[in-house]
C-alpha cells in the first residue's frame, strides 16, 4: 500500500515536473503567482476555520447581507472581473490570510506584471515597476475607493505601513485608467476593500516576532451597531518593526565601500537600518452614508539605496505620513439611479526629523548632518458620480470632481523645518548663485508653497449589443490650473463572451500624469547640480492598448494579457542629468572659480512598453496552485538616444500553493523569480545579481476555533540577491528573515 | 530558437545558485508538483463569500420556503430532489450543504442532470447560466410541472422562471415571478416574497 501510494506520489511528481519543464522550454521562464479573481464556483482553500457564522445556518435576512466576491473598480460598478474592460486580478480574504500577506507590497510580490524592489529609495520604499513602467507615482491606491496616494504626486510610499490584514478583497487594475481616476493612474489601479462587519462584535488580534528583531502586533474590530443592521463600525491598527538585515555581515564585499568611507568619520562603522510603520484605519457606515479615515506613517534610513557617500548611522533617517479622510454619501433616486457624493481631505507629511547624512565635502572627516529635508501636502476634494442604469444592457457613468492643493514639495531647510509654512520659507532661504556673463547672485528659495486647483469632468458607458458582446466608450476632461491645456483622456473596450468558459477583450486606455509639485519644484543642491523649479512643466501622456483572453472552467482560471504601451511628453525628472533638464552652468562665487550645473525636470522623449502576462490558478481540493509569467520590454528615446529597461528584468515569474496538509495545517510555499535586471551597474554585487530568485514560506495552524498559529519565513534558502536601486546600481536585498506569531479571533 | 536550447539558457542562468540552495528548491518545487496528497478539503469562510456558496445556500432556503403540489411527493419517504442543469459551478459545495439536512422531515438529494428531459425528475431546478440559450425549449419541456425553478440568467424569471438571482452591490439578490409559480402550483410563502423583487409576467409592471 505504501510503495502504491509512493508510486503514485512519484507519477505525479514526474508529470508535474515534466510539465514544469515544459512550460520552461516553451519559454516560461520559472513561474509567478497571480491570484486571480475567484469566479463562481470555486471551491477553493479559504479561511483557515475562522468562521464568523457558519453560512448554511444563516437566515435568508443574513444571507441577504452577505456579499460575494466582484470587482468594482474597473468600470466603478459591480461586476465579474472576467467581465471588467481591463486586466483584473481580485485577492480575496483568504487569499490574504492563507499566504500570510500583512502588507500591501507583500502582495504585489506575488503579482504579475509586477516587480517589487526593496530599498529602491528611502522615499518610496518598495519600488513597484509595472509591466516595465517605472514609477510609485503611476500607481494609484484606493482604500474602499478613497484614494490615498500623496496629493503632491509623491511616489507611493510602499513600506511596512500599509496593512492589509483588514481587507475583504484587493482588487489590481493593470494599464491606463484616468479616464475614471484621474491623473497618474497610468500603470495601475489597486483598491484595497475592507472588510465589513456581518454580525454583532468581531475582532482579530494578533502578535509576532522573529529574526532581525523583527516585531509586529495589529489588531482588527466590526460591529453591527442596531437591529437593522444600517449602522456599522470597523477598524484595524498594525505596527510593526525591524532591524532589517545586517548588511555587512550579509554582504561584506559591497559593505566595503561605505565602511571605507565611514573610516575616516569614526560613525557609522556598521549600518543602522530599521523598518518601522504604523497603519490605522476606520470606518462608520450608516445606511447610505459613510465616514473613514486612514493613517499611516513609517521610517527608515534614508541611506537604503544611496552612494557609499552617504551614512548608515542613526541620524540618517526619512519618515514620512499620511492621513485621509472620506466622507460619502449615497442618494438613491431610484434603483437604477444613483449619485455617489464624497468630500475628501488629503494630508502628507514628511516628518521635520528626516534628513540625509553624507560625506561632508568641506570636511571629509565628517558627515554632513544638516541635509534636512521637508514636504508637506494637503487636498480637499469632492466627487459626485452618477450610475444610471438604462437598462439590464446599457449603463452609464458620469462624474465631476473638484480639487483644491495646498504643497510644499520636498525641500532642504537647514536645521529643519519648524512653525508655519511661512517661518519655514523663511527658516528655508535661498541657493545663491551667479550667471557666466558675470551677474548675480540669484536667489533660488529652497521652499515653495504652490497652491492650485484641478477639475475633472467624465462620462462612461457600456452597452451589451449582442447577448454575448459587450462595448464600452468613456472620455474624461481634466482641467489644471497651472496648465493651459486640459487633459483628455478616453478609453474604449470590447468584450466577448466566446463561451460560458472563454471571455476576450480588448481594450484601449489613456493616462496622464499631471506634472506634481513634487516634480515641478524639486530644488535642491548637492556637490554637483543647482535643481531649480520649472513651471512650464506640462502633463505626461500614456495610452495602452491591451487583449485578455480569460478561460475560467470549475477548478481551473486562466489569464493571458498582451499589452502595447507608448508614452509620451515625458517627465524627466532633474536629477537624471539628461541634456533637456541642464538650463546652463552657473557658478557659486562671484569670481567664478566654482562651476556648477543649474537644472531642472522638464518634459521630453517617447518611451514604449509591451509584453504578455499569463497566470492561472487551479484548486485540488487540499492543494491550490497558482503560477504567473510575464515578459516585458521598454524601450525609451530622448535627445536621440534610446535606452532599454531602466533596472527591470525581461522576465519574470511565480510559483505557489496552499496545501490544506490536515484540517488544521495550512502550508503555502511559493517562489518569485526575474531574469536577470536589465542596465544595472552589478558593482560587487555581480553574482548576486543574476538570476534574482526569493523562496518564501507561510504556514498557519490552526489552534481552536479563537487561535491561529503563524510562522512567516521570507527568503527561506537565504539567498543572497540584489535589485536595481535609484541610481541604477545594485542593491542587496534581505536575506533570510521571518516571524512566528499567533493570532486570536474573537 | 527551439525549446531545448532555450532551456539550457535558462538553466545555466541558474548556475550561480548554491547547491544546499539547489536543493531547497527542488524539495519546494517538488512538494509544489506533489498533487496527490491525502485531501482535506476546507471550506471557505471569509466574510466575503464565493458566489456560489451562497447560492447553495439561498438553494437550500428555498427549498425550506416553498409548499410543492401533493403529487410532488408519491411517497412519504420521497426525498426532496435539487438538480443542477448546465455547467455545475456549486463543485460539491450543494452536496456538503444538504448533507445530513431535512426539509419538512424529507431527506436532501442532489441530481445533476445530464439530459434536458430530465427536468421534470426533480423539485428544484437549478439552471445554469449556461444553458441561456436553451431556455425555451427548458421551459417547454417543464410546461407547469410542479419544479420551483431557479436560474441566473437576464430574464429568466421574467419569462417562465420563478425564481432568479441577480448581482446588486456585491450581495447576491434574487427575483420572483409569482405568476409562474402559481401556475406551477407551488406556494411561495410571504416571507420569501417579501424579500425579493417581484417580477410581474408583463416585464413593464415590475415593482419593489
Amino acid at each position: 500500500m505504501n510503495n502504491q501510494r509512493q508510486n503514485r506520489k512519484r507519477s505525479l511528481m514526474g508529470v508535474w515536473l515534466k510539465w514544469f519543464m515544459s512550460g520552461l522550454a516553451g519559454g516560461a521562464v520559472l513561474l509567478a503567482s497571480p491570484v486571480l479573481a475567484e469566479e463562481a464556483g470555486q471551491a477553493q482553500i479559504a479561511g483557515a476555520g475562522q468562521e464568523p457564522k457558519n453560512l448554511k445556518y444563516m437566515t435568508l435576512d443574513e444571507l441577504m447581507k452577505v456579499e460575494v466576491a466582484t470587482c468594482t473598480t474597473a468600470s466603478k460598478k459591480e461586476e465579474k472581473a472576467t467581465d471588467a474592460p481591463a486586466t483584473v486580478i481580485v485577492i480575496s480574504a483568504a487569499d490574504i490570510r492563507m499566504r500570510g500577506y500583512a502588507t500591501l507590497k507583500d502582495v504585489l510580490r506575488d503579482l504579475p506584471g509586477m516587480e517589487t524592489r526593496e530599498y529602491y529609495f528611502a522615499e518610496d520604499g518598495t519600488e513597484v515597476p509595472v509591466r516595465g513602467i517605472v514609477g510609485n507615482n503611476k500607481i494609484v491606491v484606493l482604500v474602499n475607493g478613497m484614494r490615498v496616494n500623496p496629493p503632491g504626486g509623491e511616489n507611493f510610499p510602499f513600506r511596512s505601513d500599509f496593512s492589509v490584514r483588514n481587507a475583504a478583497q484587493i482588487e489590481v487594475i493593470y494599464g491606463a485608467g484616468s479616464t475614471l481616476y484621474g491623473r497618474d493612474a497610468v500603470s495601475a489601479v489597486i483598491n484595497i476593500i475592507t472588510k465589513k462587519p456581518v454580525e454583532g462584535v468581531t475582532g482579530e488580534a494578533g502578535v509576532a516576532g522573529g529574526l532581525h528583531n523583527e516585531r509586529e502586533a495589529w489588531g482588527s474590530f466590526g460591529g453591527i451597531l442596531d437591529k437593522a443592521g444600517l449602522v456599522r463600525l470597523s477598524g484595524m491598527i498594525q505596527y510593526h518593526d525591524s532591524d532589517l538585515t545586517r548588511l555587512d555581515r550579509e554582504y561584506p564585499g559591497w559593505w566595503q565601500t561605505y565602511r571605507d568611507v565611514a573610516q575616516a568619520k569614526g560613525a557609522g562603522l556598521t549600518p543602522t537600518r530599521s523598518d518601522y510603520g504604523l497603519n490605522t484605519f476606520a470606518r462608520l457606515e450608516a445606511a447610505d452614508f459613510s465616514l473613514q479615515t486612514w493613517y499611516r506613517d513609517s521610517r527608515r534610513s534614508s541611506s537604503d539605496s544611496m552612494a557609499p557617500a552617504f551614512g548608515f548611522i542613526p541620524e540618517a533617517l526619512w519618515e514620512d505620513s499620511s492621513s485621509v479622510t472620506e466622507a460619502r454619501y449615497l442618494t438613491r433616486f431610484t434603483d437604477k439611479v444613483r449619485l455617489d457624493s464624497a468630500v475628501t481631505f488629503n494630508r502628507y507629511e514628511v516628518d521635520p526629523s528626516t534628513r540625509y547624512v553624507w560625506e561632508n565635502p568641506v570636511d571629509t572627516k565628517s558627515w554632513y548632518y544638516n541635509d534636512y529635508k521637508y514636504a508637506r501636502g494637503l487636498s480637499y476634494s469632492v466627487e459626485e458620480t452618477l450610475k444610471v442604469e438604462f437598462s439590464r444592457d446599457v449603463s452609464v457613468l458620469a462624474g465631476v470632481d473638484a480639487a483644491h492643493y495646498d504643497i510644499v514639495p520636498k525641500c532642504t531647510v537647514p536645521g529643519g523645518a519648524h512653525g508655519s509654512i511661512g517661518d519655514i520659507m523663511e527658516e528655508g532661504g535661498s541657493f545663491q548663485y551667479y550667471r557666466a556673463d558675470g551677474s548675480g547672485p540669484y536667489g533660488i528659495p529652497r521652499v515653495y508653497n504652490q497652491k492650485y486647483e484641478m477639475y475633472g469632468a467624465y462620462l462612461e458607458g457600456d452597452w451589451r449589443v449582442m447577448e454575448r458582446v459587450k462595448v464600452l466608450g468613456g472620455l474624461r476632461v481634466d482641467k489644471d490650473t497651472r496648465i493651459d491645456d486640459p487633459s483628455l483622456t478616453p478609453r474604449a473596450g470590447a468584450l466577448w463572451n466566446v463561451s460560458d468558459e472563454l471571455t476576450v477583450k480588448y481594450n484601449y486606455s489613456t493616462a496622464y500624469i499631471s506634472p506634481a509639485a513634487y516634480f515641478a519644484d524639486n530644488v535642491y543642491m548637492n556637490n554637483y547640480q543647482i535643481s531649480t523649479a520649472n513651471p512650464g512643466l506640462e502633463s505626461e501622456k500614456s495610452r495602452t492598448h491591451e487583449v485578455d483572453f480569460n478561460y475560467a472552467k470549475k477548478d481551473f482560471q486562466f489569464g493571458l494579457a498582451l499589452y502595447h504601451g507608448d508614452q509620451e511628453n515625458l517627465i524627466q525628472i532633474s536629477d537624471r542629468n539628461l541634456p533637456l533638464n541642464v538650463i546652463e552652468t552657473v557658478y557659486l562665487d562671484s569670481a567664478r572659480t566654482q562651476p556648477i550645473n543649474l537644472i531642472r525636470s522638464a518634459n521630453g522623449g517617447t518611451s514604449a512598453n509591451q509584453g504578455v502576462d499569463f497566470y492561472g490558478r487551479a484548486n485540488f481540493g487540499s492543494v491550490s496552485p497558482w503560477f504567473s509569467y510575464s515578459y516585458t520590454t521598454f524601450e525609451m528615446e530622448t535627445d536621440g538616444k534610446m535606452t532599454g529597461l531602466p533596472g527591470i528584468s525581461h522576465h519574470n515569474g511565480r510559483v505557489g500553493l496552499t496545501w490544506a496538509v490536515t484540517s488544521k495545517l495550512f502550508v503555502t510555499p511559493s517562489l518569485v523569480i526575474r531574469s536577470t535586471p536589465e542596465n544595472v551597474q552589478a558593482g560587487a554585487l555581480g553574482h548576486e545579481l543574476e538570476t534574482p530568485w526569493q523562496a518564501n514560506v507561510y504556514a498557519l495552524y490552526h489552534l481552536s476555533k479563537s487561535l491561529d498559529l503563524y510562522a512567516d519565513l521570507r527568503n527561506v534558502t537565504d539567498h543572497h540577491y540584489a535589485l536595481n536601486g535609484l541610481y541604477g546600481t545594485a542593491v542587496p536585498q534581505e536575506t533570510l528573515s521571518g516571524v512566528i506569531g499567533v493570532k486570536a479571533n474573537f | 530558437m527551439n525549446a531545448h536550447i532555450q532551456s539550457e539558457i535558462i538553466l545555466s542562468r541558474t548556475a550561480g545558485i548554491r547547491p544546499g540552495q539547489r536543493m531547497v528548491v527542488a524539495v519546494l518545487l517538488a512538494v509544489m508538483g506533489w498533487f496527490g496528497l491525502p485531501a482535506f478539503t476546507v471550506t471557505a469562510a471569509s466574510e466575503v463569500y464565493k458566489e456560489y456558496e451562497v447560492k447553495a445556500v439561498f438553494l437550500f432556503n428555498f427549498a425550506q420556503f416553498v409548499e410543492w403540489p401533493q403529487e410532488a411527493f408519491p411517497e412519504a419517504a420521497t426525498p426532496l430532489c435539487i438538480g443542477v442543469l448546465g455547467d455545475d459551478a456549486f463543485t460539491g459545495i450543494l452536496e456538503g450543504m444538504v448533507k445530513g439536512e431535512r426539509v419538512k422531515g424529507r431527506a436532501l438529494v442532489i441530481k445533476r442532470l445530464r439530459d434536458m428531459a430530465d427536468v421534470t425528475t426533480c423539485h428544484v431546478l437549478f439552471v445554469s447560466r449556461s444553458e441561456e440559450s436553451r431556455l425555451s425549449k427548458i421551459f417547454s419541456l417543464l410546461n407547469n410541472a410542479g419544479v420551483l425553478t431557479v436560474g441566473e440568467c437576464k430574464d429568466f424569471a421574467a419569462r417562465e422562471g420563478v425564481i432568479n438571482f441577480f448581482l446588486h452591490e456585491n450581495k447576491i439578490r434574487f427575483e420572483i415571478n409569482p405568476e409562474a409559480a402559481r401556475r406551477k402550483g407551488l406556494k411561495i410563502s410571504s416571507q420569501l416574497l417579501s424579500l425579493a423583487r417581484i417580477i410581474e409576467t408583463d416585464p413593464t409592471k415590475e415593482r419593489r
